[in-house]
Order: C-alpha cells, then structure tokens, then sequence
C-alpha cells in the first residue's frame, strides 16, 4: 500500500538521517535502501532528496565526501555528524512520543492503551 | 509537466531554474550520477527504455532546480568587505599622516604610492572576493607544487640577477606569506588516504618552510609552522586522514617537541632570550634586539593615554631614536604620538574583523580549512607584532592592514580569499578522497 505521502514527507529529516546512522550512503543507495526497509511503502523521489541532503548540509547534520566506488564510479557520500546523531536521537524521541499518542487515541484513550 | 527523454534534458530544465551558473556543475553532478545508476539498474532488468525511464523516477525537474536554486545562492559578504576597505584606508591614512614629518627621508611614505596601493589592494581584494575557488580545490598538489616553484623561481633570480635583486628578495618575502593557504590546499588533497596521506601532508610543510627560510625570514617560517600545526590538529579532528587520532596528535606532539628544540638551538641562547625579556641589559651589546627593545619601551613609557607622549626621553627626537619606526614599529609610533587609546582602536578593530570572519565560519570542510588558515595568519601577526611593539623583540611582523604598502595589498588579497570562501561556501564541496576514502562504508 502507499503511504500518504505527507506523512513521508515531514519525517523525511528523519528517516535520512536514520539511514545514514550505521553507514555513509549515496543518495541512489539511500532511495533504495529506505524503499528496502519501509518494505516498498516509501518511494522517495530523488528531486526531493538532494534538495533536502543540502539542506541538512548546510545545516551541520551531515557532511559529503566524493569518492569511487566499488564499481569504479564516482559517488558522492553522506556521513551523519555528531550534530546530525543529536537530532535524529530527538527526532526519534519526538517520534516516539508522537506515536505513542496517536495509538492511545486510535485504541481509546490512556486508560486502554497498551503502551 | 513536458515529456523529458534524456538525462541531459532533465540536467538542462534543472539548470534553467538555479540562477547561480558557478553551482551548476556542482549540484548537477549527482543527479547525473543517481540517473545513471537508475539507468543501469533498468537496464539490468531488461528495459529497453532504461534512460526514459530512469529520467522519469526523478520526478519534475523544475520544482528540483526552484528548490536547488533557494538553496545555493552567494552569499555576500559586503559588510566584510566593507570593513576590510575602511581598516585599509585608515591603514594607509595613518601610514601616510604619521610619517610626514620625515619627509624626504626613506621613512615617510608617499601619498601616491599609498593611494596606488590601496587601489591595487581593493582590486586585488575584489579579485579574491570573486575568484572561483573550485579549480583550486580540485588541483591542490598542482597549486602546491606551482607555489613552490613560484617562492624557488624568485630565489633563484635573487640570486643570479645582477640588478633588481631587491624586487625580487621583497617579491619572495610577500609570497611565501600566502604559504598556510597552500598548506591548507595541500592538506586538502591527501584526504582519505590513511596513514600515507597523513605523513605526505606532513612532509609537505618542509618545503614550504625551507622556502619561507630562503626568504630570511623567519617569522614566516614560523607563522607557516604554526597554522600547519594548527591545520593538521583540524584535520585529524575532522577525521581527514581515517587515521587513530590519539595517534597521530602523540606524532605531531613529537614533531613539535623536536621542532621547538631545533628552533631553540638555532635562535635560542639564552642571551637572546634574555633580550626579549630584558633588552634594557643589551642596550650596547653587538646585537640589535636589545637596542630595538630597549628604545622602544623607553618611548612606550613616555606615551601618554591620548595625544603625543612626553618629549626628551631620549637624546634625540623619537624618529632618530627608534628603528624601524615607520615600518615594523609603527604601533610603538602610535602610541607615542597618538596614544595608547588609539592602539587600542586599532587592534581591536582588526582583531574584530577577524571575529567577524570566524563567527561566518563555512559549513564545508575545504572552506573551513581555507578561512582557519587566512585567520591563524592575521592572528599570529597581530599578536606577535603587538608584542614586538610592546618591546619583546624577536622576531619582525608588520601588523596587518597597517605596515607598508606591499603587505597591504597581500593582507587584501588573504582577505578576499578568505571572503570567496564564505560568498562560495554552498559550493565548495569536498572532491575525491580516493576509494579508502570511509570505513563507514559498506
């Protein structure tokens, strides 16, 4: 099933930066790799990608590096910095917090919710 | 949305959006690479459209490029600028008006060539300020090595040419100062390449040095030692080279130890320290750092907060007493003859400039390098010759902006380097590190 794709969209910082906790990535990897994890449910499109990955750049949360790949082509990597951990830990938290909300609301309320 | 076939039409609706040309080849570089991946993959499964198709999982181009172009614009830096432009001018101002009185001696400085000077340094600053640094990052060993040359090349005519020798000494002298930026250059193309690429952006000081050295000066040289240390403490922080960290500051400390010995044994008796300290007790020793010091500190004493300091402190008028005193020691001037209050103006306000500098630090690595090193050069002249003007007497710096006509136009055209950086920053983006490039890669 699709996902609605504002939900995408405003996790999308996110779900970037989880990707690139364990592993720099390239953008084509990072596309494929969350389409691999969501189990095909998030298609990101890579117009909205690059846009975004300057952004969290040029906000200190990531930093990129261009290197040859395996394949002898060159790429360029995404590596998530200390700043870029810190906020995805509160990211996740908020996240957190957020959908454990919604599900009390959806099962009803706190005194049924199993949390 | 119309129907877009290739990559290169996609690339070119994306470019027709991003105003900034300079950030084209950047920013369209990786659509490129993403496509063709795509392309390859379809191309795998069997599609034989794999391009069209490639081209249409991007998506619109023109809300990309819209998106891209809000992203990456120059950023101006006219309030910089600006400040560098009124520091100059008071610089040459005061150069000019505190040496009149020696007119027609060597020590005044010319209206004309001062005001010549500070056109050719705001050209120069302009020419920095707008300079596309993006070659330069790509090529850092081939700058090295044409630097290197350059600062060899003029040693070389110095010491052939017949005539001229001094043009060419004076022409050596101001372009090894620009040596810590290609330092920072250097350091720049060994990224990624462990343990080698850390001991070749080592090894890649001591030439640089021994040319500053060739210059006989060694207050470059050391100015140079010290932002290299500085830049390969900021490298290894930022993880450039992928090496142990602990490691490699215990060999940079190791390094720093035996240069700090070489350099004592070379400058360091304790004759000579004791001057630095105590020049007053080798006021008619054979050696001139006593007298330089001891006069200086004799007028410093007679200065007053504001307005000129008390006359008769010495046997004869301040311009004959103190060496060098429309040159190196022109913030001893200063004080003596304007106070101690306008030197504080002074310092402060360059050393604001730098601040200022600093606090627009680039978020990209290759432009952080490149600021730092333009900032610890500034830095490391106006401490140290504040304190050569206080009366430690050492080594000669000329304060930046301030002292001489030939090293204002270089200190403009440090700072528009440095500007460039901070107006390019969105697309100084790092280049190839080489396969070996992150362990984090998998």
């Amino acid at each position: 099933m699709e996902m609605d794709k504002s939900l995408i969209s405003r996790s999308m910082v996110m779900l970037v930066l989880k990707l690139l906790e364990d592993r720099d990535m390239y953008g084509y990897q990072m596309v494929n790799e969350l389409r691999r994890r969501s189990d095909d449910s998030f298609h990101l499109k890579a117009g909205s990608l690059y846009p975004l990955l300057y952004s969290l750049e040029e906000k200190g949360y990531v930093t990129s590096f261009e290197t040859v790949s395996d394949d002898n082509r060159a790429r360029r990597y995404y590596h998530l910095t200390k700043t870029g951990g810190k906020v995805l830990r509160e990211k996740e938290s908020a996240w957190e917090n957020y959908a454990n909300a919604v599900r009390r609301v959806l099962r009803g309320g706190a005194c049924c919710a199993e949390v | 949305m119309p129907k877009y076939e290739t990559i290169q039409d996609y690339l070119r609706a994306v470019e027709e959006q991003i105003r900034w040309k300079r950030a084209w080849p950047v920013l369209c570089r990786e659509l490129r690479q993403h496509m063709e991946d795509q392309r390859d993959d379809f191309a795998a499964q069997g599609f034989a459209d794999a391009e069209q198709m490639a081209v249409a999982e991007m998506g619109d181009p023109v809300p990309v490029g819209v998106e891209l172009d809000r992203l990456h614009r120059p950023k101006p830096q006219r309030g910089l600028l600006a400040m560098t432009v009124v520091l100059a001018l008071a610089g040459g101002f005061l150069r000019v008006w505190l040496t009149y009185s020696a007119r027609p001696s060597l020590d005044a400085f010319s209206q004309k060539k001062t005001v010549l000077a500070l056109v050719l340094g705001i050209v120069v600053l302009l020419g920095g300020y707008f300079l596309d640094l993006s070659p330069l990052l790509r090529r850092p060993k081939t700058v090295y090595t044409v630097a290197l040359a350059a600062g060899i090349f003029l040693y070389m005519l110095w010491l052939i040419s017949p005539v001229g020798k001094m043009q060419y000494f004076v022409l050596l002298r101001h372009i090894v100062q620009f040596y810590p930026v290609v330092y920072a250059l250097w350091l720049y193309g060994w990224r990624g390449k462990g343990w080698a690429g850390f001991l070749g952006a080592v090894a890649g000081g001591i030439p640089l040095t021994l040319v500053s050295l060739l210059g006989l000066s060694a207050g470059n040289a050391l100015i140079l030692l010290l932002s290299g240390f500085i830049l390969l403490l900021f490298a290894i922080w930022k993880d450039w080279f992928r090496v142990s960290k602990p490691a490699a500051i215990a060999f940079l400390a190791g390094l720093a130890v035996t240069l700090v010995s070489l350099i004592l044994l070379r400058y360091g008796s304790s004759q000579r320290i004791e001057a630095v300290f105590h020049p007053e007790k080798f006021m008619s020793a054979s050696g001139y750092l006593g007298y330089q010091g001891t006069t200086v500190r004799q007028a410093l004493a007679a200065s007053r907060w504001f307005g000129e300091g008390a006359a008769g402190f010495a046997p004869y008028p301040f311009e004959q007493y103190v060496p060098e005193w429309s040159r190196d020691f022109l913030l001893t001037t200063i004080v003596y003859k304007l106070g101690w209050l306008p030197f504080m103006l002074v310092v402060l306000a360059m050393t604001g400039l730098l601040v200022w500098v600093v606090c627009r630090w680039s978020r990209h690595q290759a432009g952080q390098m490149l600021v730092l090193s333009v900032v610890m050069i500034f830095s490391c002249r106006i401490v140290c010759s504040v304190a050569l003007n206080l009366g430690f007497v050492l080594f000669s710096f000329g304060f930046p902006l301030l002292t001489g006509n030939l090293q204002s136009i270089v200190d403009m055209g440090l700072l528009g380097l440095a500007l460039s950086v901070l107006r390019n920053g969105s697309i100084l983006r790092e280049s190839s590190m080489g396969p070996e490039a992150s362990p984090h890669i998998l």
